[in-house]
């Protein structure tokens, strides 16, 4: 037996509660009967005794000995009657015991006799010396609350499958879209992430239709992300292998050594070049994966000069001056790890495109809500249509001309640094200067909002 | 045979020319679509054999460069060499009229192979070995026979051969043979072709190469 089957479970329940209902209904109906039934006949036994008292005056002590009442109905034996005068037995039913029927002389009692119980009233006239005793097999009432009962019973028995069968049906056309839906899911190909379209639904199961069709679309979007990512890595590998496969070929069919060594050294710089493009992938997919459990308390002023210090040979090496604008301390929960890489590709992307003889400059600024760190240059600057393209994935400026300083970009540093921004509730925005390019990253200043 | 190489990325750039050059070509290499459109524009084109093209260029596209030459009725042999691997980037780049499509990472020998059909394709040559004669050349091994007794070349005397052999019963002038011969970075000389046309009728034989006065040199088509 499926247990958990929904079905099932409807029918036994209703089943039983109308079962239960139905015979709590009969057993009050018996015990209400009863009582009526009780006072019913009670009533007429004493109206019985009222009546067979009035004859008797009438009959002003007629000697009616040993007279037996004829019976009249079905019920009639079951009723039965003494009128005892002076101690002895007048006029009396033929199905009458011959001692008195009760020895209660007054009002109702119950007595056994000739096997069954009987329920006698008993009325004196003490004047007369009269006794009146009319009893009543109790069977009588008995069998009309029983029937009574049995009579509501009866139904039940019948009723009850038929129910069942109709609550079994119902139930089963109800949940008939419920078995569409899982007919639908299962003849699906792992990739079809499309709506799921059941209707007409019931309401109760519009929901959850809902909220699967909500969760294939953020699966979907998520696949597809995930897909374009790996494309797009792989067309990025694709230019850098194939440099390093042509260069080394080069270098297997160079004439003299001189050219060998040349075409050598650029395989070296090309496989430089291919593991720093293969670490900013694991990156960019190590940040997206990243969560807010690692953080603690960070000084980002301290991150920013340690990060302007590695980078201050490259900066010398290119004549390019580098300066900080931050106070001592500026502290924000976050992970110091992925907020080092934060400034550290900003610094690298600004000496990167400015010129020889360019400014960096890096600030920190603290407001009331917002802590923002700013990386200036002085170089080229992005053309304003394509500022908004700044930090897609891959995504380098067609109007740069590729040289040695702009080539070793991966086209994921900023991706990176706005991955990061997210992570630490930030936003990523750039602006033209009159020259260069400013960005800023916006951070949200827990420390002072919070107290 | 002179190639114009148009490609961003300076490694690899800087591999095709190399490599391009070991196998006998001349070769040019621009770095982005704008300078490869002004090269094409114009007689530029001419002096080039075929372009091996990438397509993701900066400041404009290499699809657009194409598309433009092909407009101007330009039927030079365009090979693209890219890494957009779908069906439909393919496909793309063949209809708006490139001859071949080459997909990174790829091998120099297979680029050089492409770039030679490419060439003999345009030149109306279907056998890669190039016969006039008794004189056999075949562009691949950079080998020449004469009545089939190897003759020994040097590589831009082999160049000047071809293009003559390629071009066999026309008229080609002193400027355009420089212009098959040497890339951008060549110092030329004023009569090095009319020297190496010397040392090739020692090797081939007087009558192989007809001077016109005035206007260049033909091989005779026999």
């Amino acid at each position: 037996m499926r247990t958990h089957s929904l079905r099932l479970h409807i029918v036994i329940l209703s089943i039983s509660a109308v079962a239960t209902l139905w015979v709590i209904a009969t057993a009050a109906t018996w015990i209400k009967a009863r009582h009526e039934a009780t006072e019913l006949f009670d009533a007429h036994l004493v109206q019985v005794a009222s009546l067979l008292l009035a004859q008797r005056e009438n009959d002003h002590d007629e000697a009616v000995a040993e007279d037996h009442a004829p019976d009249l109905h079905r019920y009639g034996r079951r009723v039965a009657f003494q009128i005892w005068k002076n101690g002895q037995l007048g006029l009396h039913s033929a199905n009458a015991p011959a001692e008195q029927f009760s020895a209660t002389t007054e009002g109702f009692s119950v007595t056994r006799f000739g096997g069954e119980a009987w329920r006698v009233f008993s009325v004196r006239d003490p004047e007369k010396g009269m006794l009146i005793q009319v009893g009543e097999k109790t069977t009588a009432r008995d069998e009309v609350v029983h029937s009574l009962a049995g009579g509501l019973l009866a139904p039940l028995l019948v009723t009850m499958p038929a129910l069942a069968l109709l609550i079994w049906l119902t139930v089963g056309k109800g949940l008939r879209p419920l078995q569409r839906l899982a007919r639908d899911v299962e003849q699906r190909s792992p990739g079809n992430l499309s709506p799921l379209d059941g209707r007409p639904l019931p309401d109760e199961v519009v929901p959850l239709v809902d909220r699967l069709n909500a969760l294939f679309g953020r699966v979907a979007a998520s696949v597809e992300q995930e897909r374009r990512f790996t494309a797009d890595a792989a067309h990025e590998l694709r230019t850098p292998l194939a440099a390093l496969r042509a260069q080394a070929q080069v270098a297997l069919g160079a004439g003299d050594d001189v050219r060998r060594e040349e075409a050598l050294a650029k395989v070296m710089v090309g496989c430089d070049r291919l593991a720093h493009l293969v670490d900013q992938l694991l990156q960019l997919a190590r940040v997206d994966e990243a969560s807010e459990r690692g953080f603690e308390d960070v000084n980002l002023a301290e991150v920013a000069r340690d990060a302007l210090a590695q980078h201050a040979p490259q900066a010398l090496a290119k004549n390019v001056d580098i300066e900080l604008r931050a106070g001592a301390e500026l502290r924000i929960p976050g992970n110091p790890a992925w907020l080092a890489v934060l400034v550290r590709n900003l610094i690298d992307n600004a000496i990167r495109y400015c010129g020889s003889g360019g400014r960096v400059s890096v600030g920190l600024l603290e407001t009331e809500h917002t802590l923002t760190l700013v990386v200036d240059d002085d170089g080229p600057g992005v053309a304003e249509t394509q500022l908004a393209s700044l930090g897609e994935r891959f995504w380098r400026s067609p109007e740069t001309p590729r040289n040695r300083e702009t080539e070793g970009g991966s086209g994921l540093g900023l991706s990176i640094v706005r991955r990061v921004a997210e992570l630490h509730g930030g936003t990523l925005h750039f602006s033209n200067l009159q020259p260069g390019l400013r960005v800023e990253v916006r951070l949200p200043n827990t420390r002072r909002s919070e107290p | 045979m002179r190639i114009l190489v148009v490609e961003d990325d300076g490694l690899l750039g800087d591999a095709i020319e190399a490599g391009l050059a070991q196998c006998g070509f001349a070769v040019d290499w621009v770095r982005d679509g704008v300078v490869a459109a002004q090269v094409l524009t114009g007689s530029g084109a001419e002096e080039y054999a075929a372009v091996v093209l990438d397509l993701g260029l900066p400041r404009r596209d290499g699809l657009s460069v194409l598309k433009e030459l092909r407009q101007r009725g330009n039927g030079l042999p365009v090979l693209i060499l890219t890494a957009r691997d779908r069906v439909e980037d393919r496909i793309g780049g063949l209809d708006q009229g490139a001859d071949d499509y080459l997909l990174k990472p790829f091998d120099m020998g297979e680029l050089a192979a492409r770039l030679r059909a490419l060439i003999r394709r345009a030149e109306g040559q279907a056998a890669p070995v190039v016969e006039v004669g008794d004189i056999c050349l075949d562009p691949a091994a950079r080998s020449v026979t004469v009545d089939g007794s190897a003759v020994d070349l040097a590589a831009k005397e082999f160049s000047l051969l071809e293009t003559m052999m390629l071009n066999k019963g026309r008229v080609l002038s002193r400027a355009q043979l420089e212009q098959q011969l040497y890339n951008w970075n060549d110092e030329t000389g004023s009569n090095t072709v009319e020297v190496y046309i010397h040392h090739l009728r020692r090797k081939l034989g007087r009558d192989c190469i007809v001077t016109i006065r005035g206007v260049g040199y033909m091989f005779r088509k026999d």
